[in-house]
């Protein structure tokens, strides 16, 4: 049993799920450097959210299974 | 008015009759639970046990988590059989460019019938048939957590099914009855009856209704997983030792729970928009686009409710005759728990050529290729436990395989559909069609049929008949690849989707239409005989095929892959040689 999750073994077990959110977070980059369509703030920030939403939602339960999972075995 | 009363009682007290008369035959196919002296359900006991009555009775009441299994799974079969049908009679109709086997509205009834069905009662129902039958066995646990919700959950769906079929049955006997034409889409301002034609009159309210039915069951049987696997484990199940399948069943559950009552409120407005004047869907109210974004943020996480489970169900099978452990199941696990998170995130990409707002339209395409990365990474798992393993090609491997070849045409489409440029130009044609029906068919269809390969001597006791197996596999993947790669050609040939016939000679490639459509037509007909094959099997084997003799089967001990469900068959059988006479089938 690992006494913590920030261990080298983990980082490798959720790689599978860090890549997703590298992924969104290039993305999010690329999104804020180039942006040929501009407009409103508020349609910005949907843009930015609906990107952002799913990857923070992603980060909890990765973090909420990885703790029972890695630190039970 | 008084005969009609007459008329009614007189009804009522013969089906009651009928059903007293069908509760006195002992011999329904009823079956003594392993443990009590027989060896399967084929055995045809006459004699009730203590805890479960004889006769039809037994099934009609019964709260076992392996029964309701095997009633979900015979629906999902009914199911399965009706949705076969519709979509034969329709590659029928589409040999021809011309419109000469049926009328376009029966076709477009049927394609709706084809999706809904198959969606809805033959895809949710028959995963959780899997799910209730071994769930339990799997964890340790004694039954499901809710046994009676489990089979009010279950108990739901035949009603739901006879609603959304009712226009079929309704037409030739009421005027302003007939089948849906929505498409399972049901997109508005066609479901809202507007346009030209009935387009199913209130055999759409209907169809809306039996939907509603089957919502609530998925989200009853979902809450019912979600409590079995966190409170009924047994001691030695912990998280970090779950098996594949149920994590797989547990996520697929959690996104039910979030996604079908979204679709029951939906269903719901649509239903008052149809009925009693309320504008959520109609132009002067919320219009038309509302309802697709509802309608998707339920359907997408939907294909993972379908397909979470069948890879779960490849992930438990596939190491078994692979020889070998399954490679990374933590990633596995991750990589399920990535998908049920990120496959709320990416409903729009359903409605790229909508007009959407083009920042949107591009987070939309950030999510999609995002979630690819987790399917991705299965698929490596998959054949990472088959490289240099001792493969043994059984018939439940040889449809493993073929789930995982299936998934990979089905996955790299769909990897090209996320980029919006590429969507712009395939959406709506064939490409789309070929693409999914790769997941849903290909590799959901598979998972199915290995799974039930793999589990049908513990089931019944007996063993299937291999050669026939192998026959359903050949022609079922030879059959599957036609079509789909035909549909996946007649979308880059620029071929619309939902068309009953294809005679726009002056602005399209009728000919080399023609010809793709006939080479999917012949691949369906290959599908529908290797499915008879398989219904035959099935059906002979439970009936006659030769009592299994050993508790092994798949000779998983030698190989070190027995799982928990399989010591608890073994444990069944012991106690049942022991106890009964019952024990000279066992021991043959």
């Amino acid at each position: 049993m690992a006494s913590t999750l920030f261990t080298r073994d983990t980082f490798f077990d959720l790689l599978v799920n860090i890549v997703p959110i590298v992924i969104g977070l290039f993305f999010v980059a690329l999104y804020t450097v180039m942006d040929p369509w501009g407009g409103s703030t508020l349609g910005r920030a949907i843009q930015y959210g609906l990107i952002l939403i799913p990857l923070v939602a992603l980060t909890i339960l990765t973090y909420a299974a990885a703790k029972r999972i890695e630190l039970e075995e | 008015m008084a005969n009609e009363l007459a008329l009614t009682i007189l009804m009522g007290v013969l089906l009651l009759a009928i059903g007293l008369w069908l509760t006195r035959i002992e011999d329904w196919r009823s079956y003594s639970p392993l443990g009590s002296g027989a060896t399967g359900y084929g055995e045809g006991s006459r004699e009730a046990t203590a805890e479960k009555p004889a006769g039809v009775l037994r099934w009609l009441t019964t709260v076992d988590h392996k029964d309701i299994g095997i009633l979900y799974g015979i629906f999902g079969v009914i199911s399965f059989a009706w949705g076969g049908i519709a979509v034969i009679l329709m590659r029928t109709e589409l040999a021809t460019a011309a419109q000469d086997v049926l009328s376009a509205t029966m076709y477009n009834a049927f394609l709706t019938s084809h999706g809904i069905t198959m969606l809805f009662l033959f895809g949710t129902p028959i995963l959780a048939a899997f799910g209730n039958y071994f769930i339990p066995l799997l964890i340790g646990a004694d039954d499901m957590a809710f046994p009676r919700i489990n089979a009010i959950a279950f108990w739901l769906l035949p009603p739901g099914a006879l609603l959304i079929w009712g226009g079929f049955f309704l037409e030739p006997f009421l005027s302003g009855v007939g089948p849906a034409e929505t498409s399972w889409t049901m997109y508005t301002p066609l479901s809202l009856g507007e346009g030209a034609g009935a387009l199913g009159g209130s055999g759409v309210d209907l169809m809306l209704l039996g939907l509603h039915l089957t919502g609530v069951s998925a989200t009853m049987g979902a809450i019912n997983f979600i409590a079995t696997i966190f409170t009924e484990r047994g001691e030695d199940v912990s998280w970090a030792n779950l098996d594949i399948f149920s994590w797989t069943m547990l996520t697929q559950s959690g996104l039910i729970l979030f996604s079908f009552p979204l679709l029951g409120s939906a269903l719901i407005m649509l239903l008052l928009d149809r009925n009693f004047g309320t504008l959520f869907f109609a132009a002067e109210g919320g219009g038309a686009l509302l309802w697709q974004h509802l309608f998707w943020f339920f359907g997408h996480p939907e294909v993972y409710i379908l397909v979470l489970p069948p890879m779960g169900l490849v992930s438990l099978i596939l190491p078994k005759f692979a020889g070998r452990k399954l490679f990374g199941f933590k990633y596995v696990v991750y990589s399920t728990l990535a998908i049920g998170v990120l496959s709320f995130g990416v409903w729009a990409h359903h409605m790229f050529s909508t007009g959407i707002d083009p920042r949107l339209r591009a987070s939309f395409m950030a999510v999609s290729l995002a979630i690819a990365i987790p399917s991705a990474v299965k698929t490596f798992n998959w054949i990472t436990t088959m490289w240099n393993g001792k493969l043994r090609l059984t018939t439940p491997m040889l449809f493993s395989i073929g789930f995982v070849q299936n998934f990979i045409i089905g996955g790299v489409t769909g990897v090209f559909l996320a980029a919006v440029p590429v969507d712009l130009v395939l959406h709506d044609t064939y490409y789309v069609v070929g693409h999914f029906h790769f997941i849903v068919f290909g590799a959901i269809g598979f998972a199915v049929f290995a799974g039930i390969y793999y589990w049908f001597p513990m089931v019944t006791g007996r063993m299937y008949q291999r050669r026939l197996g192998v026959w359903h596999f050949w022609l079922s993947i030879i059959g599957s690849n036609v079509v789909f790669l035909s549909m996946v050609v007649l979308g880059y040939l620029g071929h619309p989707r939902r068309y009953s016939s294809y005679d726009f000679a002056s602005v399209a490639p009728v000919d080399l239409y023609t010809i793709f459509h006939q080479l999917a037509t012949v691949g369906a007909f290959i599908m529908l005989f290797g499915q008879l094959i398989w219904l035959w099997n099935m059906f002979q084997s439970w009936r006659e095929g030769p009592h299994i003799d050993s508790a092994d089967p798949w000779n998983l001990e030698e190989h070190g892959q027995v799982t928990n469900e399989w010591e608890w068959f073994a444990a069944q059988r012991d106690d049942s040689v022991a106890l009964a006479d019952g024990g000279e089938d066992a021991e043959n």
